[in-house]
């Protein structure tokens, strides 16, 4: 044998070796098939409906998540571990890690890549009609509207991102102006509303409809009328980049821009989309179907996720310790009215505990719809065992009462869609505008709608300012844990907002000489403080990240 | 080409033969160990011989666990913070720790450690991380030769640190639950026990509930037996060594190994068949078959997870069994430790390895002189398969039913197969060995390849996607080394590996590593002294991030819905990671100096230097793009580390009057810097992890605890001090250092506060005597520069926290209660008691590190060989008989401050050993 055998053996052992290390076949998903059919697509669009429409929510059911009414001064800060309480008590917001937006700044570009990824490629797709490819388009379109629209009302103008970025594009994409973020966000949902359907077959009901899309257009429009924005001068001062965090002037005209928005959703919904404010005149089934029930009426459009066994409504449901982080506020409670319309007073010095009972039993059927108090049974739940007294409590604590809202009659249903767009809204949205328009009696149509159906007096106020009062007590008492209040009351730049609603002294009830309210055989109870809240001006809007500071292209918020 | 093809191909080319390094490369760092050596250290596992015999590797013992008692190794300290896995060869052909770990001592003739550049080029993208070089033993010519050795003795743990007993536990308890109600209270520490001065009046006179649950489970000794016939022997044409060794290993537990309990235990039979034949004169065969069984078994109950709950459940919670005669339990401790033993059967496991290695050389002189071919092939093969006997058990606590379940009768599940994993190589050589004149040349050059598949991911499948069942690991790779010798002084060596791996793109799979060294011989005799340098690549392709990043996947996640009534499941498909199309190998640069050096023929010293400059290391690029990007990002290999350290060994034997003796010793000492590892700026820069050794345990600055008047009468802090954000804080909580001064406590202020756990320096020394036929050894070993974080031990050292126990620490902690006569204000070593999870006091500080340095008798032996008169009568060649003991002392401020073991504080214990033996040869 010859030595220069072996080397040709070796040699032609390497050419077999381009075979040899190919990587091996298995059926994990690569980017060559995913959108190679309708059904794998599917997938895809699914993934940005779920992400997208996660915003604000304590979708991975981590341990430390927050419910927005933690920080709000509505709901007890949660727990010590939890994002809640340092924001509430401690430090506030601050860019090095406490802000209310749990899944991190990053994660906005996430989903809205997600839907950038669908629209770009959805074409591919080879057993689709072209029709169908349209609406996907525009449904990925109002998914980008609504990310950004959730994102302009936290942190005032954001960095507009008009595709699916790669590591070789430039990233440094610096904050749009809140102006420009807002037309966008208004030229994007008018596209997509104009090819989107007005209802979908029920298999598929839940996705974006013509509605939903002028929904987060008139929600947009109302944030950008409200006085935070809607100001020559902001909150504090950010000198030549002050368009980042307000519209640069005062005008009047955005609330007529917001009215036509609001009622443009009414139209549609009531007209076109079969949505509806339900009212059959018995209030407690009324606002408890319109809150809880899957698919209801009122819906325009809905987080349905939890169905399949998340543990988002552990923090949400009272038969889980981690919700009982969340009691309720006598700062909040006083929003409720009696169910005969005036207003109920809670004793600031010690009382007998039957007392309690007396003024809870009183409060209207939005309360009642909404939340349990100490030794009542469920009233949403009415003669269901799994809601009694004793299948609700875990220990004792002074909060005023705990929340059982989106779970009317529920019975053995522990989860629920978080109702991302209720029609309601858009009565208080208009009722709003009208009133800051001057326009008493259009306000009062709209928002006596709302306020009646829940079995309250029509209300008859034409005091522009003291009826500008009422319409927020109104948001407050119809949205509690639906993820308003936190940011309308920064938007609205309430006076008291460092005094009682975040910042200050944040009242609850006391019982049992302050050893917290029993399941049973407490005695005593009075109003009282319970902690102090943590209030700076720089909290109307939230931190961006230091460590995305940090890499150079965004320019901070002011006070961080 | 398929793999199949290349065998084919390797089995008809008929001529070959197979190693793919020389057997010594006079210019590289090299050490070595002999399985005799190694067999002096009774241990179940391999790998517990290696303490302090193989200079260059830092042996970590880890749990004693029958049949789960592997230490971890790591060559010449941390160089990557990617995969550290050193490889591992057996006969040529590489193997993973599955395989080694139950080798036999006997099986084995020798253990290598290649260290450097020239050691390591020939190994190309697998050798960057060290490779362990086994050689098993071969036949020579001689007469027949039996071997026959037997070991029997017993083993016990090294250290338990048992908690408080119920009087303690009880007394501090009340401490812990009267600190809970400090905010209830008013702000104001009011004594409020839980248990009454009778209850612990009957704790302390022994007539409430007192259980020991070490005691209960476990005995002293456990035991461990070896035997062991290995025969050999054989002419010029064929060669043989056959060995049989089989191995029982049991556990402590106090419970009978029998039809329905059982004792942890493995028993491994070893058989080994080392064949060599020589024929035609050209012609050289090697058949290897080395196989074993390894039969485990244990009580139905996860091993960790009972030794966590002898700890962790409190002595005075229930007796063993309850009034009623049945199994004591409660649904907050749910399983009764000795009823994890006894009353839920018992699990076992059969595992099947055999490694067959085929070889032939041909020596082709009679082309040219010193020209010789070598082709050899490995199979190797492991399947496991488990099967049970299993029960469960009606909990109960006076004398009431207090879980669902119930006692049922014993069940027995079928033999299935668990897990498995194939591994196929391949080895074409061609050397070349020819000294003429003044000149001698050593050149090899040698083609490997190499396909494994394996079920579930493992150590060579990685994580990530596209990996485990049934997915192969191809690699090939073409190595060779030259070395040339002038006058037996001047040395040059040159090497290489070429190497391709299908982790990486095709077309861009491959890489080149290539290694120069040289030595020279300067002083010859008394004083030998040899240089040797050595510089070269080498690479790593056995990432932790997974294999394949250059392809896009999509994983799948949870579903969202639609529908009205029906709800329709959409499930959703997201994007993973950025594919990396240029995502390639880690790599090393190695730089080596050292000497060799021989004093009068009884001094040897070996010392070295070494510098290992890592790049290119696989990291997950967070720092490099803004949020816009919005997807998971890319790995990329940009990473960097710097590793470097000394290396002494010193042996130094003689004879004075008949009396031999040996003393000896070796030192490493490492140090690695993260140079890059694409770590997003933290706000501060005191909090950077870069720039600091690989795994520095990062925390906050402890100083001491709050006391009183630190506090207002409402609770809040006086002003001027920080706020802890970690919940609220009281009096006896830690207290931290607020670095960057912002007025809180937050992860902000977080930064160094200690060393990594891998001791910096790593050393041992031996000594032995050996007179007319007795002799005595005695082997230490040590480490120092190490930190341990006492919160890796959850249930030592967070007394009362969700129900868990105390332990002897929590004796010192802060109370104040004058009332009661407790008042630990001024002495304090621990912090305040609470029976709630405190995210202030149990987090990473200064506090709960400390310094962790160590030393132990790994091994004494005293033996004792007949004479040679007698043995001939007794037709014997050799028999010697010994006795050893294995850790039996352990030298520790840890061990002794805390009685925390050093090296193995929680779970399974490390084992020492008191072992009797004998050793027989005839011929």
């Amino acid at each position: 044998m010859k030595p220069y055998y072996i080397i040709c053996m070796v040699l032609l052992l390497f050419a077999c070796q381009k075979d040899f290390l190919q990587m091996p076949i298995s059926n994990t998903t690569t980017t060559d098939s995913i959108f190679s059919t309708t059904i794998k697509a599917q997938g895809a669009i699914a993934n940005a409906y779920k992400i997208v429409l996660s915003q604000g929510l304590p979708y991975q059911g981590n341990w430390n998540s927050l419910i927005q009414d933690n920080a709000s001064g509505a709901l007890t800060y949660g727990f010590s571990w939890t994002w809640g309480y340092g924001i509430s008590t401690s430090t506030g917001l601050t860019a090095t890690g406490n802000t209310e937006d749990m899944d991190g700044y990053a994660y906005n570009f996430t989903t809205i890549r997600q839907a950038y990824l669908v629209k770009e490629n959805i074409d591919k797709v080879t057993d689709m009609t072209d029709a169908d490819k349209a609406i996907v388009k525009a449904e990925m379109t109002a998914l980008i509207a609504y990310r950004y629209e959730q994102m302009v009302i936290m942190y005032g103008g954001v960095p507009i991102v008009s595709k699916s970025l790669t590591v070789n594009d430039d990233l440094s994409i610096p904050r749009a102006p809140v102006a420009e973020v807002m037309d966008s966000i208004s030229s994007w949902c008018d596209a997509a509303a104009a090819v989107l359907p007005s209802v979908w077959t029920s298999t598929w009901t839940g996705r974006m409809t013509k509605s939903a899309a002028l929904a987060i257009k008139a929600k947009a429009l109302l944030y950008a009328a409200r006085p935070l924005f809607n100001t020559a001068s902001p909150y504090l001062d950010l000198g030549a980049n002050n368009n980042l965090i307000c519209l640069g002037n005062a005008d009047a005209g955005r609330w007529q821009t917001a009215v036509t928005a609001a009622e443009a959703v009414i139209k549609e919904a009531e007209n076109n989309g079969g949505i509806k404010i339900i009212n059959t005149g018995n209030p407690l089934d009324d606002y408890g179907t319109a809150t809880s029930t899957p698919a209801n009426a009122e819906i325009i459009l809905a987080f349905k996720y939890d169905a399949g066994g998340s543990s988002m409504n552990t923090f949400y449901n009272m038969h889980n310790w981690q919700a009982y982080g969340n009691g309720l506020t006598t700062s909040y409670l006083e929003n409720y009215y009696k169910a005969d319309g005036t207003d109920q007073v809670w004793p600031s010095s010690s009382t007998a505990f039957s007392d309690y009972i007396t003024r809870m039993q009183a409060m209207e059927p939005r309360f009642k719809a909404s939340f349990k108090a100490w030794e009542i049974d469920t009233w949403n739940n009415p003669n269901d065992n799994t809601w009694a007294n004793s299948n609700l409590y875990q220990w004792a604590m002074n909060v005023a009462a705990v929340p059982v809202k989106f779970y009317y009659k529920a019975g053995t249903r522990n989860w629920f869609e978080f109702p991302i767009f209720r029609l309601a809204a858009y009565y208080l949205s208009a009722a709003e505008a009208y009133n800051e328009m001057g326009q008493s009696a259009n306000a009062l149509t709209k928002l006596n709608v709302i306020h009646q159906r829940a079995g309250l007096p029509a209300v008859t106020e034409t005091d522009q300012a003291k009826l500008r009062t009422i319409i927020q007590r109104e948001w407050a008492a119809e949205f509690f844990d639906e993820n308003y209040w936190l940011h309308d009351i920064k938007h609205w730049k309430r006076a008291d907002i460092g005094n009682g609603l975040i910042g200050g002294v944040i009242r609850t009830l006391h019982f049992n000489s302050d050893g917290g309210g029993k399941m049973t055989g407490n005695t005593d109870y009075n109003d009282g403080q319970m902690y102090l809240g943590f209030w700076a001006p720089r909290q109307y809007l939230n931190p961006f990240p230091q460590t995305e500071i940090n890499k150079g292209t965004l320019i901070q918020n002011p006070g961080y | 080409m398929r793999y199949r093809t290349l065998l084919y191909m390797l089995a008809f080319s008929g001529k070959v033969l197979a190693q793919s390094v020389p057997d010594s490369i006079p210019t590289a760092s090299v050490s070595k160990v002999s399985g005799e050596e190694l067999y002096k250290t009774p241990a179940a596992n391999i790998t517990n011989t290696f303490y302090g015999r193989l200079p260059g590797i830092i042996t970590q013992q880890a749990s004693g666990e029958p049949g789960y008692d592997n230490a971890n190794f790591v060559i010449r300290g941390i160089g990557t913070y990617d995969n550290n896995d050193l490889a591992i060869f057996v006969d040529g052909f590489q193997v993973n720790n599955t395989y080694f770990q139950y080798l036999s001592a006997v099986e084995i003739a020798s253990v290598k450690l290649y260290k450097d550049a020239a050691a390591l080029a020939a190994f190309g993208m697998r050798g960057a991380n060290g490779v362990l070089w086994i050689t098993t033993k071969r036949g020579r010519i001689s007469k027949p030769t039996v071997q026959v050795q037997v070991r029997n003795g017993v083993q016990q743990a090294e250290n338990i640190n048992k908690p408080l007993r119920s009087y303690d536990y009880a007394r501090l308890y009340n401490q812990a639950v009267s600190n809970d109600l400090y905010a209830v209270n008013n702000h104001q520490y009011i004594y409020t026990p839980k248990y009454s001065a009778t209850q612990l009046d009957a704790y302390k006179n022994g007539t409430g509930t007192d259980i020991d649950w070490f005691d209960e489970v476990l005995k002293k000794n456990a035991v461990f037996r070896d035997a062991n016939i290995t025969f050999s022997g054989g002419d010029t044409s064929t060669r043989y060594a056959l060995i049989v060794d089989y191995m029982k290993n049991q556990g402590l537990y106090n419970v009978a190994t029998n039809s329905t309990t059982s004792n942890a235990q493995i028993q491994r039979f070893n058989l080994r068949a080392n064949l060599d034949f020589s024929f035609f004169k050209i012609f050289e065969a090697k058949v290897d078959l080395g196989g074993r069984i390894e039969d485990r078994r244990y009580p139905n109950f996860n091993g960790p997870s009972l030794w966590n709950n002898m700890a962790a459940y409190p002595s005075n919670i229930y007796p063993v069994k309850d009034e009623t005669g049945n199994w004591s339990g409660t649904t907050v401790y749910s399983n009764n430790p000795v009823a994890s033993l006894k009353g839920l059967g018992w699990a076992s496991t059969h595992d099947r390895t055999l490694q067959a290695n085929f070889n032939l050389k041909e020596k082709l002189d009679f082309i040219t002189p010193g020209l010789y071919l070598n082709e050899a092939v490995s199979f190797n093969t492991w399947t496991r398969n488990s099967a049970s006997k299993t029960a469960t058990y009606a909990r109960y606590y006076n004398g009431v039913k207090t879980t669902t379940d119930v006692t049922t009768d014993i069940v027995a599940s079928n033999s299935a197969p668990t897990n498995q994993y194939d591994w196929k190589q391949a080895n074409l050589s061609a050397g070349y060995d020819r000294t003429f004149g003044p000149h001698a040349v050593h050149a090899l050059v040698n083609y490997f390849a190499s396909n494994y598949i394996e079920d579930w991911n493992g150590s060579f499948n990685g994580s990530g996607y596209n990996t485990g069942n049934n997915i192969f690991h191809h690699y090939t790779n073409l190595g060779g080394t030259v070395d040339y010798t002038y006058r037996e002084k001047y040395m040059l060596g040159f090497g290489f590996g070429y190497s391709g791996s299908d982790n990486y793109a095709p077309g861009h799979n491959h890489g080149f590593y290539p290694a120069i060294s040289a030595g020279w011989i300067a002083l010859t005799d008394p004083l030998y002294l040899k240089i040797r340098a050595s510089a070269g690549k080498s690479g790593n392709e056995n990432s932790l991030q997974g294999r394949y990043l250059f392809q896009q996947y999509y994983g799948t996640s949870t579903a969202f819905y639609t529908g009205v009534t029906s709800l329709n499941a959409n499930s959703a498909i997201v994007p993973t990671y950025i594919a990396n199309p240029d995502i390639f190998a880690e790599h090393s640069m190695k730089y080596n100096v050292g000497f060799d050096m021989t004093l009068f023929k009884k001094l040897d010293i070996i010392a070295d230097a070494y510098l290992d400059k890592r790049g290119g290391i696989v990291t997950y690029d967070q720092a490099s793009y803004a949020a816009t990007i919005g997807t998971a990002l890319m790995f990329k290999n940009i990473g960097k580390m710097t590793n470097k350290g000394l290396e002494l060994t010193m042996n130094y034997h003689d004879n004075w009057k008949g009396l031999g003796y040996r003393v000896g010793g070796s030192v490493l000492y490492h140090k690695n810097t993260i140079d890059y590892q694409a770590e997003i700026a933290p706000v501060n820069s005191f909090s950077k992890t870069t720039g600091r050794a690989a795994g520095t345990p990062m925390g906050l600055i402890a100083e001491g605890f709050y006391q009183v008047e630190d506090f207002n009468a409402d609770g809040t802090l006086k002003s001027g001090l920080p706020v802890p954000v970690f919940g609220a804080v009281q009096p006896g909580d830690i207290k931290y250092k607020d670095l960057d001064n912002s007025g809180f406590v937050d992860q902000n202020d977080v930064t160094k506060i200690g060393k990594p756990s891998y001791p910096s320096l790593y050393y041992s020394f031996n000594a032995s005597l050996d007179y007319k036929g007795f002799d005595v050894s005695i082997l230490f070993q040590g480490g120092a520069g190490a930190d341990y974080n006492m919160l890796n031990a959850t249930t030592q050292t967070q007394a009362f926290v969700s129900n868990n126990n105390a332990f002897p620490m929590a004796k010192g902690a802060w109370a104040y209660y004058p009332s009661e006569g407790i008042d630990t204000r001024a002495t304090a070593t621990y912090p305040r008691l609470t029976t709630q999870a405190n995210r202030n006091n149990y987090r990473n500080s200064t506090f709960w590190i400390k310094k962790n340095n160590y030393l132990r008798i790994r091994n004494i032996e005293v033996g004792y060989t007949l004479p040679e008169a007698f043995l001939k009568r007794a037709h014997l060649s050799n028999l010697r008989l010994f006795m050893s003991a294995t850790n039996p002392v352990t030298i520790s401020k840890l061990l002794r401050d805390y009685n925390f073991d050093p090296e193995t504080p929680t779970g399974y214990p490390g084992l020492k050993s008191y072992i009797g033996g004998l050793s027989v040869s005839f011929n």
